[in-house]
């Protein structure tokens, strides 16, 4: 009895105007979002693929090891095309230094060139999952018990000894078969798009991403066909559970997430990052104007009246790179670089402090709207679906973790080398070719060079020495979780949402075994 | 006869289910809006002024050297507006940094520096995103049935016995929806205001209030395009479920599928070179210039600005920032051309045209930005100027201008009341009227088609 009756319900569906334009809906939003998010991913991929290239270059020309400050470039994930999560906040770049330590990702961020048309507001496949299914599923299920009592056929139905519970079963049954397919539809379609589309390419692993959340989605079409079904067997007339279910669904799809957003913001504050960075500023001020002193310091320790240099770039983070300067200008920058690189790593560390602070604000404020937009299904399976689409927020703290520790495996790496002691630091000139101040003059006033017409020895230039061999400085690979963590990490949203589920499901029963069917 | 018609809509509306939940909802939403507002407006304030203060801590530090003053590198922040309640016009996702200099004005960006970058972007829930999400529904709800539910209820049919004017049935039912909806806006409206005056942070003054009126007149244009299109979903089809999943369609599209797709219209329609490489076209720029300067061209002797190769320095420098600049600027001027056209498409949506009236009444946005973008290049010149006229006046600089670096021009000290300061001006009555005019025309042709359809389809209604 209970199939008869779904299977009733479903051929009836099938040619109901609301499966016809539900559907519709979903062919004509779900291509648009896809072919926004892939194009946006192909971009990013693109953006990916430059940057890696321009820093496989500079890593490969670099001289000194100064200039040793690993560039990591993000690799997109191509999940976050189902789920952006908080990828469009993040950059793509991570700067290793030595100066401080790395908590975010820079660079180019999101998917578009053209910072201005982050104004439009724009969704991904989840977000259009989240709003359309949980709209059919009530636009399917508000009318589920009214319809019949209003029709007088429930009473029918009861009159041929048809079980209350029974008849609950066969209603859900009948709607979730209608409403599978248009689901498994808009998956096969976006899957499609990305199959067909060139330059994206799926692991294994992303594979079982889609799967599990395919499933999630499942669990979430679930919870608001049992809410529909609630409300029509708390109303007695279809027009009633119309209404409540459309504005429960305004509420609970784009008020609840807004207002634990802002519910968040208010109740746990979070120090702006701008007096983090005055907070950094003076950190390195203080590191600035003691290497002021050291260099006076250094300076009048070798008696030397000023510090001369022929070919010197400097840069950020403690890159210097010279060529034929005078032996006392070596032995100066040596004896600088012995205390200097110590401490900017001190400095670094007193840094670390601000920004953990900040860090652990931020950690809790997102705990907290969380747990605020757990009032949302809609939320819950959008931070499942981050989660294993790796573009949640733990996604993105893990990773920064793995660039925190291969930077102290890179201090580690100078340290045991004592790098910051040496010659090899800023020049590649070999100490025995360093003349003092008087040589350099002599040879000067004995024509061996002209440094007023650029009259000077080969070795005085950086094009004459070869990029150091850096293969065995330690290098960044990213240990991304496979499919049973990733599932392990979303396992307890899931089951929150399946617990929201049999919540809902004990209240349907509930309120449809007090229903009165006249 | 309208008005008892009228009179009947609006206490059918008023004792029905729908606008007491409605109204719940409502202010519900701006009572939490207001109340997330407060702190966070706070916050911004004091965030602002910290960075003022910090500003000028190092306006003072640079102004021990004239050419400091001068060359380095400056950030304008948009400062928060308490009228950000009403409507921030996406201005948390806007530029609101703008960096630069005596010499140049450099670059934008969109600064989510005091947001939390782990917990996305949320919506404001200011009364823009209340009127244009949730009124807009809620109009919709209400509109859906006027005419179809009445036909399934046989109530239309028995008050066309009586010799009623359709047009005017109509219009008494849009005008009920309409005042319905209106109630509810001014109320969450009056909850809001009454919630920030306590809090004192919201200045009730003149403009604040003529902002209001304003907004209050848009959201009345906006409920009643969006009633329209409830009403046209109504007269499509003889049965309420059927105009609900149509109006259901309509709302989807206006606050979902066309914003939503503005992204791909933009890139497709009007595509721009993708920033990194305008990169490499300056990186190019600047390989030429380098391999083309003089050598000595690098060289520098901080202690002796009269040194000869300063002037090559500078010439080089001058040449790599005008290379920078016209590189930049035209990609600046690619990107703003393609957010204009991308929102003419948008147009399409009467949620769109309401967002961008809101920026021209309060003058923020977009229309902010730009303003603050154009002016910047404005107060530059002067700045140079001023700068200009400061190195001439020293007998000891070689006046070579290096746009970058402090070595061949004045080294005197200034003083910081001297240094001009770049003042956001607000935009004027006649450009925020010029701004509206376009948007306004497209709502009231766009409402009064509709409204012909409508009207074309009720004549012929079955309403047996």
């Amino acid at each position: 009895m209970i199939w008869l009756i779904a299977k009733k319900d479903f051929l009836l569906n099938l040619t109901s105007p609301r499966f016809i334009i539900g559907f519709l809906l979903c062919v004509v939003i779900i291509p648009f979002t896809m072919i926004v998010s892939v194009d946006g991913y192909r971009n990013q991929r693109r953006v990916y693929e430059v940057d890696q290239a321009e820093v496989k270059k500079n890593w490969n020309e670099i001289k000194v090891y100064s200039a040793v400050r690993p560039v990591v470039v993000a690799e997109p994930q191509p999940l976050g095309i189902f789920t952006r999560g908080v990828s469009d906040n993040m950059g793509n770049q991570v700067n290793v230094r030595l100066g401080e330590y790395p908590l975010f990702p820079s660079g180019h961020a999101g998917t578009r060139d053209n910072p201005l048309l982050n104004a439009f507001f724009s969704i991904d496949f989840t977000t259009v999952i989240a709003i359309l299914m949980s709209l059919l599923a009530l636009v399917f299920s508000y009318d589920l018990f009214t319809r019949e009592r209003e029709e007088g056929t429930m009473k029918l139905v009861f009159s041929n000894g048809v079980g209350r519970v029974a008849f609950l079963a066969a209603k859900f049954t009948g709607l979730f078969i209608t409403l599978v397919p248009i689901l498994a539809f808009s998956f096969v379609l976006s899957i499609l798009i990305i199959v067909l589309s060139p330059g994206v390419a799926f692991s294994p692993s992303d594979w079982t991403g889609v799967v599990l959340l395919f499933g999630a989605a499942l669990i979430y079409l679930v919870v608001f066909i049992l809410l529909g079904m609630l409300i029509s067997a708390l109303s007695k007339k279809s027009s009633t559970a119309i209404v409540v279910s459309l504005l429960a669904w305004v509420w609970l799809l784009f008020l609840v997430p807004d207002m634990a957003y802002y519910g968040a913001q208010s109740l746990s504050k979070a120090v702006p990052y701008d007096n983090v960075a005055f907070s950094l500023d003076e950190v390195d001020r203080a590191f600035e104007k003691a290497t002021d002193e050291r260099w006076e310091k250094v300076q009048k320790e070798m008696a030397l009246d000023g510090i001369g240099h022929w070919n010197w770039n400097g840069g950020r983070d403690g890159y210097d790179e010279m060529y034929g300067c005078v032996y006392e200008t070596y032995e100066f920058h040596r004896r600088l670089n012995t205390w200097r690189e110590p401490e900017r790593l001190a400095s670094a560390d007193k840094k670390w402090v601000y920004q953990k602070e900040w860090l652990d604000g931020l950690i809790k404020q997102e705990n907290l709207r969380k747990v605020l937009s757990w009032l949302s299904p809609a939320e819950m399976f959008r931070q499942v679906a981050s989660s294993l689409c790796h573009t949640s927020p733990s996604s993105y703290l893990a990773y920064m973790d793995q660039v925190r520790r291969y930077r102290e495996s890179l201090v580690r790496y100078f340290e045991s080398k004592k790098l910051f002691e040496s010659y090899t630091y800023f020049t590649q000139q070999d100490p025995a070719t360093f003349l003092t101040i008087e040589q350099m003059n002599q040879m000067e006033r004995d024509g061996f060079f002209d440094t007023q017409n650029f009259k000077v020895p080969e070795h005085w230039d950086s094009e004459y020495y070869k990029p150091l061999n850096l293969s065995d400085v330690p290098v960044f690979v990213y240990q991304q979780p496979g499919a049973l963590a990733t599932l392990g990490s979303a396992m307890g949203l899931i089951a929150a949402l399946l617990g929201v589920a049999i919540v809902v499901l004990i209240a349907v029963i509930a309120a449809f075994m007090k229903y009165d069917v006249r | 006869m309208f008005g008892t018609l009228l009179l009947k809509e609006i206490q059918h509306y008023l004792f029905g289910l729908r606008f007491q939940v409605s109204l719940v909802i409502v202010l519900v939403t701006f009572l939490v809006g207001s109340l997330s507002f407060i702190p966070a407006f706070r916050q911004a304030g004091e965030n602002h002024m910290k960075l003022m203060s910090e500003e000028r801590a190092a306006l003072e530090r640079a102004s021990e050297n004239a050419t400091v003053v001068a060359v380095r590198n400056q950030v304008y922040v948009v400062s928060p507006k308490s009228n950000s309640i009403i409507s921030d016009c996406s201005g948390q996702h806007l530029p609101n940094k703008i960096g630069y200099s005596a010499y140049n004005v450099f670059n934008f960006r969109v600064s989510h520096g005091n947001l939390n970058p782990l917990m996305g972007t949320g919506r404001a829930l200011n009364w823009a995103f209340v009127v244009s999400v949730v009124l807009s529904f809620i109009t919709l709800l209400f509109a859906y049935d006027a005419i179809s539910g009445e036909k399934e209820d046989r109530t239309i049919s028995l008050m066309f016995s009586n010799a009623v004017p359709r047009g005017l049935v109509l219009l008494s039912k849009l005008t009920g929806i309409v005042s319905v909806v209106m109630v509810m806006a001014v109320a969450g409206m009056v909850v809001s205001i009454l919630t920030l005056t306590l809090a004192a942070v919201l200045p009730l003054n003149l403009t604040f209030l003529a902002e209001v009126a304003g907004f209050t007149l848009i959201t009345l244009l906006l409920v009643t395009l969006m009633a329209v299109c409830g009403l046209l979903a109504s007269v499509l089809s003889r049965s309420s479920n059927v105009s609900l999943l149509i109006s259901l369609c309509f709302w989807l599209l206006f606050v979902v599928v066309v914003p939503n797709t503005a992204v791909f219209w933009a890139n497709t329609l009007f595509p721009i070179p993708h920033a990194d490489q305008v990169q490499q076209a300056i990186n190019q720029g600047r390989q030429t210039l380098n391999e083309q300067a003089p050598r000595g061209s690098w060289s520098s002797n901080y202690g002796n600005p009269k040194w000869e190769r300063h002037k090559l320095r500078a010439d080089l420098q001058t040449k790599l920032l005008l290379n920078e600049k016209t590189h930049r600027d035209a990609y600046y001027q690619q990107m703003f051309n393609q957010f204009e056209k991308t929102r003419s498409i948008t147009l399409f949506s009467p949620v769109a045209q309401f967002d961008y009236m809101n920026e021209a009444i309060l003058g923020s946005g977009y229309m902010r930005f730009r303003k603050n973008w154009d002016d910047l290049h404005l107060f530059q010149a002067s700045f140079l100027k001023w700068f200009q006229d400061l190195d001439a006046k020293d007998s000891e600089s070689p006046h070579w201008y290096n746009p970058y670096e402090n070595l061949s021009t004045t080294r005197q000290k200034v003083s910081v009341d001297q240094v001009p300061v770049y003042t956001e001006q607000v935009a004027g009555f006649a450009e925020r009227f010029k701004a509206i005019a376009l948007y306004l025309s497209v709502m009231l042709i766009y409402s009064a088609v509709v409204f012909g359809i409508v009207l074309y389809r009720f004549q012929r209604y079955d309403v047996r």
